[in-house]
């Protein structure tokens, strides 16, 4: 099946490429991946939806491609104490239908998200912000539930300034529809499922990062990866991403494609129970831990499943992450070593094991059962729908599961720790002294005591190889020749930025 | 015949009736719509607000009748996730489907009817064994893969069919042919057979004694007859079409209920999964009904016998 995909990939990009429509009208065509059902931000809690979200609605602060948080709605910010920013907010901007933007529409932005009834998604992403209060036309103060060292980086991937006039005036659905919002982008058009159309925002503010250079921008829902190629290479596609390495690797043959490998802040990690939380099982034995993690070539599962780019990981976060120390016991692919611990183990004729994945990482699940086949632990995949998967492994009843974990965009370990190393609801680990560090590191301002406590954290959990690091996910994008895009270091790109060279 | 009609329709409704059931029962049972929607990184009292807010913290029996109870009065719900109507979201594309489904049985009949008549004048001809090696090769090949070969061929190759989306009538052309190289061994074989079986009877020896030319024995008596399990099975196969073309819809990005249903279930969006079953249920059921119907005016036995 591989061969034929090859052999399918290499004809379409052997074939001619038509006219580039879009850089002729200077329009662009995006082949995603993920199905539209709304535009209401709040109405979803998928990042790659609320991505197509943001050519229309803006957040306070919107982030480089390099990772850095920058004014957007928001000029400037200050931090009065540790629970506490000042905003001042963008004077002269307005939303698309002409309603001005200033701080009562934050203040009534925060409020239907901290609306106990609201049927919003993803409601837990905005838990670190406690109440907005309007202290003048064009300024707000923000509360945080605790202290939240990563809450402006937070505020670039997060809260979608909604206009409260118009809003209000609409229902969610309505307004999921027909958004309205004071992004560089204004919807024309949006078939649920299909496609969202756009037009160049004509009144933008003289925004930080620049100004909207496509004339129209479409947004054209393809689930099917081979279909999204055959559309780019036919001509009628502009920009895909989310490619396989096997899919860049054939596009890589055609002239007017270009391929690009960005980065992202997934990580995946090869949960384990060592402390029963699903009761006995081999992984409480650090032999066999040792014995897994040695026997895993983590490199190689990386760059074949993800890239050249991808990098193995010594802790469970993103380097890229602040308090994501990598400097911790490092364990090398060694099959012999590994067998030695398997000899030493209360296992040393193997056991059966179940590894838990779901969507794609079934592949990293597989490629982890080879491995661990070769020093008898007879492993399969125990491949699950997404849904099911999450609730029983926060249900604690998931042994050994490839955890993929996005951390929302955010740059801070903060987004990682607890969730499954703080006494959360992903928690298998159960110490009580990481549980400590991560949870004070998580609650401090104080950037070098934060280190320190990191570095205790998540030296204990390598030194006891209390779960195994796998690799970062890499995002890759192949797109026409002549687009001027600059892959995001967090892997969702914003593709406003761009445009035909 | 009409106590048959009555009876007939009590079976239909007590089968979309236990459809129901099992469908609610096994989104149930294989996601939760409130992690789902909290997202992975939702704590355990954001997934128990939602299910409180969504009233998932009932029971499945009370959830299964106060959506019941709805349903009776006209009201499929809303989409957890949209928050649109779910019979808006289904009208909006239960066009796509049936166009395609339409389409594809069309092609599929007029494809292998005509194909299983001439098999059946000359069995064992090369036409004949070509047919059938073709038959198996449409049970062997799956559709997704037909659906590649074709967007290879004639959208990247030749370029001379749309490869996505339904923006003209083009469009639906190589959906309609990946389905129907699905359904045309069916009907292959269902002719072929039905031919053979019809020409090699008596009154067919006597159409031809009388001096009948062949084509009025074939086309007037021989194919009026061998056609009508095609018939029976073409209303059921159009059953079949309609909620089974969810991997097509997926290849071609057709938007249709199909590709709606998809994106429900890996969501566990059980008011849309719950409607989309209920209403290719119904389909499925009244088009068996009718199968059953005109089965029995053919043949008025069939409603003594039951």
């Amino acid at each position: 099946m591989k061969n034929l995909k090859i052999f399918a990939l290499s004809m379409m990009t052997l074939a001619p490429a038509s006219l580039c429509a879009g850089q002729a009208d200077n329009s662009l065509v995006w082949g995603y991946d993920t199905q539209l059902e709304s535009m209401n931000p709040y109405a979803t809690n998928k990042g790659k939806a609320q991505l197509v979200m943001r050519n229309v609605l803006e957040h306070l602060l919107y982030r480089t491609a390099d990772g850095q948080a920058k004014p957007a709605l928001a000029t400037s910010w200050t931090w009065v104490d540790a629970t506490t920013i000042d905003f001042t907010l963008r004077e002269g901007v307005t939303f698309h239908n002409g309603e001005a933007f200033d701080a009562d529409d934050v203040v009534y932005t925060v409020a239907q998200i901290k609306n106990p009834d609201a049927k919003i998604s993803a409601q837990g992403d905005y838990k670190f912000i406690e109440s907005v209060e309007k202290t003048g036309q064009y300024s707000i103060r923000m509360k945080l539930s605790k202290p939240t060292p990563s809450a402006i980086d937070r505020l670039s991937q997060t809260l979608f300034i909604l206009p409260n006039e118009t809003y209000e005036a609409m229902d969610a659905a309505e307004f999921g529809r027909a958004p309205v919002g004071t992004g560089p982008y204004k919807v024309t058009g949006f078939e649920a499922g299909q496609m969202v159309e756009f037009e160049r925002n004509e009144a933008y503010y003289d925004a930080e990062w620049g100004q909207p250079q496509f004339d129209k921008l479409t947004v054209l829902t393809l689930p099917d990866p081979q279909t999204r190629l055959a559309e780019l290479t036919s001509g009628r596609v502009d920009f895909v991403w989310g490619l396989s390495p096997d899919d860049m690797m054939q596009l890589t043959m055609s002239p007017d494609i270009e391929t690009v490998s960005g980065d992202s802040t997934t990580v995946t990690f090869l949960s384990l129970d060592p402390n029963a939380r699903t009761g006995d099982n081999p992984t409480q034995d650090k032999n066999v831990r040792l014995a897994m993690i040695h026997a895993i070539d983590r490199a190689v599962v990386g760059q074949v499943m993800q890239g050249a780019a991808s990098i193995a990981l010594e802790s469970s976060c993103h380097p890229k992450q602040f308090g994501c120390i990598q400097d911790v016991a490092g364990y090398e692919y060694n099959v012999e070593k590994a067998k030695e611990y398997m000899a030493a183990s209360a296992y040393p004729d193997g056991f059966e094991m179940k590894i838990a994945a779901f969507t794609e990482n079934a592949r990293i699940a597989e490629a982890v059962t080879g491995y661990l086949r070769k020093i008898g632990i007879e492993a399969t995949v125990d491949q699950r729908e997404t849904t099911a998967w999450v609730k029983d492994y926060f249900a604690g009843e998931i042994p050994v599961g490839i955890v993929p974990w996005p951390s929302n965009g955010v740059y801070d370990v903060s987004s990682i720790t607890p969730f499954f190393f703080e006494e959360g609801q992903g928690d298998y680990i159960g110490d009580a002294e990481i549980n400590a560090w991560f949870a004070e590191a998580g609650s401090i301002i104080d950037e070098e005591e934060r280190l320190r406590l990191y570095a205790l954290g998540f030296g204990k959990m390598a030194d006891e190889v209390l779960n195994i690091p796998m690799v970062t996910k890499v995002t890759n994008y192949a797109y026409r020749s002549g687009l001027d895009f600059t892959p995001a270091a967090d892997g969702y790109p914003l593709i406003y930025m761009a445009g035909w060279k | 015949m009409g106590a048959y009609f009555v009876r007939k329709l009590i079976e239909a409704a007590a089968v979309c009736v236990a459809v129901s059931i099992i469908a609610f029962l096994l989104v149930q049972s294989t996601g939760d719509l409130a992690v789902a929607m909290g997202g992975l990184d939702a704590s355990a009292e954001d997934t128990a607000r939602l299910r409180e807010v969504y009233g998932l913290d009932q029971s499945f029996v009370q959830q299964y009748l106060s959506w019941a109870g709805r349903v009776l009065h006209g009201d499929l719900g809303q989409s957890y996730f949209s928050q649109e109507d779910v019979l808006t979201l289904i009208l909006e594309r239960l066009p796509v489907t049936a166009t395609l489904s339409v389409a594809s049985l069309l092609l599929g009949l007029l494809i292998s009817i005509p194909a299983g008549v001439y098999c059946a004048m000359k069995p064992d001809g090369w036409f004949d064994r070509s047919c059938l090696g073709l038959s198996v090769l449409g049970q062997a090949m799956p559709s997704y893969w037909v659906g590649l070969l074709l967007i290879l061929l004639f959208g990247v190759t030749f370029r001379i069919l749309p490869i996505s989306g339904t923006q003209s009538a083009a469009s639906y052309v190589m959906p309609s042919l990946t389905l129907a190289w699905f359904v045309f061994p069916v009907f292959l074989r269902l002719s072929r057979a039905g031919m053979i079986d019809v020409l090699s009877s008596d009154y067919i020896r006597t159409a031809r004694a009388k001096g009948l030319s062949e084509r009025t024995v074939l086309f007037k008596h021989a194919l009026r007859n061998a056609i009508l399990p095609v018939v029976s099975v073409a209303t059921v196969q159009f059953g079949f079409l309609l909620g089974g073309s969810i991997v097509v819809e997926s290849v071609f990005s057709l938007n249709g209920i199909g590709l709606l249903a998809w994106s429900a279930i890996q969501r566990s969006d059980y008011p849309v999964v719950q409607a989309v079953v209920l209403i290719v249920a119904i389909i499925f059921v009244l088009l068996n009904v009718v199968s059953d119907l005109l089965n029995a005016a053919l043949d008025p036995r069939l409603t003594s016998e039951q």
